[in-house]
């Protein structure tokens, strides 16, 4: 524990890595976000549900890249179904992974194309980007329904936002997200989920 | 969210439906109407297939068993079939879930069951189409994974039954096209370029004997060798391989003792033809042995036919026979020639031991044969190689049999390609 405590109900909040702007309550479950070395409350950290996971809050798993060991956890619910997103420090990287039913993708920030306009968030829309061709093979809206841990950025449970996979030639991944206010951009690797094993 | 939905009505018949898979399920074909429902709109009508019977198989939907570790759950069911000619082929592809890896295939065919996933990572070389199977003059290759996979065969499908749940829009009657792949020694698994009505995939398979057990079913009866089953050695083999080996060596050098260590034949008469004694004598010591003797007259463009009685040593009659002789020499066209031997042999197992007696009459000749020299030789206490080398042949067929089993295995395995090099 650290000695910073929780601003809605005072218990003490976990160690906070340097990375981290925002984490969540254990025990009272606010969502507070560190905003210049003042913590505020955010809302709650929403409702977490069982589910089987792959890769957990606090485990060391072994990718075919390195040893990944997430320290924050956000879950996505698109409406017929959920994907989970854990940032962590892969061989002291900070990176994404994502995992949708088996889907399992390292992510890293990317700028954001050129022409990575609305106009590009239809499915069958080609994104263009110096390595090749990318095919937008799904578009939808999610939100952000819960996390736990640390996170490096503000997430805003509860607000919906669009996104986007195009998808490469030979299965590499680009994943844009547009919300309120901002953008993001994502180049994703394909892991296999059956290399994905316990440290 | 997933999993909150655990049943459904079916839109079009109202019959309760389970809901089975995750949520990237696109399409639930009713097992009762065969309505296919939009899994992403309120599972709304999009088509009804006509009800067709349902595929054999021992898996049903909503099983669940364990694979490398995952637990996974049946969702799925569709059926296919090839035809090619006068050939039919047919399987049963079962989609399987898992929450954590996702979606996958076990497959039925010829009894055979096979584990089939979608990678991502495509091989280097990218996707490989049946057209550019066709244009190749090599058999076309991949390396996926650092391992080299050379052209298997190409499936035209055609899906004939569907029921169940999909990450895809499965149609009946749908056709593509699958292009497969397999390292060229113990192949462990084999890749598949799937092109369907809509999209391409790339995906590995592998043997998956252990799914019966892991879904609780009798595992089904194989029929003949697939391409991706792994040599089994039958059970015993390192000691049947060692028994007919040795025994086929003990066999052999046996069969070339008994030729090499013969006894020394005796000669019982070596002169002119028309000299030959009324009566020759050789002593038998072993009834066990057979006796043989050589009659060699040396006759040239001419024959002869020599008469001849054995006697036992107690007067009665071993053999009265009689053999031919007959040596034709000349020179043509395409050079000097013979037909016919000098040689002749009578063999016989004596009665008793004892002295036998021998009567030679030549009873045919032509132009002066009977005055050529003729040798008669007796070779007793002879023994015979013959059942040896038989016993040698048979034990090494045995072995041959037995070592060539992963030889044998790999040529079935790969007796399925279609590869020509027209």
């Amino acid at each position: 524990m650290s000695d910073r405590s929780c601003p809605n109900c005072g218990a003490a909040l976990p160690e906070l890595l340097a990375h981290a702007r925002m984490v969540n309550c254990e025990f009272c479950g606010a969502s507070v976000v560190l905003d210049d070395a003042v913590l505020r409350q955010a809302g709650e950290a929403g409702e977490m549900l069982d589910a089987p996971e792959l890769i957990g809050l606090g485990r060391s798993v072994q990718l075919p890249s390195g040893l990944f060991r997430a320290s924050g956890h956000v879950r996505y619910d698109y409406g017929r179904g959920h994907w989970d997103e854990y940032h962590g420090d892969l061989d002291g990287e900070l990176v994404w992974v994502s995992v949708d039913e088996g889907d399992v993708v390292l992510q890293r920030p990317m700028t954001a194309p050129a022409n990575a306009g609305r106009a590009l968030f239809r499915i069958g829309a080609l994104l263009t980007l110096i390595d090749g061709d990318y095919s937008c093979t799904e578009v939808n809206s999610a939100k952000a329904t819960a996390f736990r841990g640390q996170l490096p950025e503000p997430v805003a449970i509860g607000d919906t936002h669009l996104y986007a996979n195009f998808t490469g030639a030979r299965g590499e991944l680009v994943s844009g997200e547009i919300w309120d206010g901002g953008v993001a951009w994502y180049r994703g690797a394909w892991i296999d989920p059956f290399d994905v094993r316990a440290a | 969210m997933t999993g909150t939905v655990k049943s459904i009505d079916c839109t079009n018949c109202g019959a309760g439906l389970d809901v089975l898979g995750g949520g990237r399920v696109v399409v639930k074909v009713c097992s009762y109407c065969g309505a296919a429902l939009d899994a992403s709109d309120a599972y709304r009508v999009i088509e009804v297939y006509d009800k067709v019977k349902r595929p054999p198989s021992p898996f049903s939907l909503g099983q669940t068993g364990t694979i490398d570790g995952v637990e996974f759950t049946i969702i799925g069911t569709i059926s296919k079939s090839e035809r090619d000619g006068g050939d039919f082929w047919n399987w049963v592809d079962h989609m399987l879930y898992s929450p954590t890896h996702g979606y996958g295939w076990l497959t039925v065919e010829d009894g055979h069951l096979l584990f089939t996933r979608k990678v991502r990572d495509w091989p280097l070389g990218g996707f490989v189409t049946s057209h550019r199977v066709e244009m190749s003059e090599v058999p076309p290759s991949s390396t996926w994974r650092g391992q080299r996979y050379k052209y298997f065969a190409t499936s035209e499908w055609r899906t004939d039954f569907v029921e169940g749940e999909f990450n895809w829009r499965p149609k009946r009657g749908a056709r593509g096209t699958t292009v497969t792949m397999m390292p060229g020694g113990a192949a462990s698994n084999m890749l598949a370029f799937v092109q369907g009505p809509e999209e391409r995939e790339v995906e590995v398979t592998r043997y998956c004997p252990e799914a019966a057990e892991a879904f609780g079913i009798a595992p089904p009866q194989r029929i003949g060798t697939h391409p991706l089953q792994p040599f089994e050695a039958m059970e015993g083999s390192w000691f049947y391989k060692a028994f007919f080996g040795g025994m086929a060596g003990l066999a052999a050098v046996l069969a070339l003792v008994s030729l090499l260590v013969q006894p020394a034949p005796v000669t019982l008469y070596d002169g002119p033809g028309n000299a030959v004694p009324e009566v020759m004598t050789f002593d038998v010591d072993r009834v066990d042995r057979p006796v043989t003797l050589n009659f060699r007259h040396a006759i040239s463009n001419a024959w002869s036919e020599l008469g001849i009685t054995v006697i036992a040593p107690d007067g009665t009659p071993v053999a009265d026979t009689f053999r031919s002789v007959s040596f034709y020499s000349g020179r043509d066209s395409e050079g000097t020639w013979t037909e016919g031997s000098r040689s002749t042999a009578l063999g016989f197992r004596p009665p008793q031991t004892g002295t036998f007696q021998v009567q030679i009459e030549v009873e045919g000749e032509s132009r002066g044969a009977r005055r050529e020299p003729l040798r008669v030789m007796a070779q007793t206490g002879r023994t015979n190689p013959v059942w040896a080398a038989l016993a040698a042949l048979g034990f090494g067929l045995a072995f041959v049999w037995v070592a060539t089993q992963r030889f044998r295995h790999r040529l079935l395995r790969w007796h399925g390609s279609d590869w020509s090099e027209d």
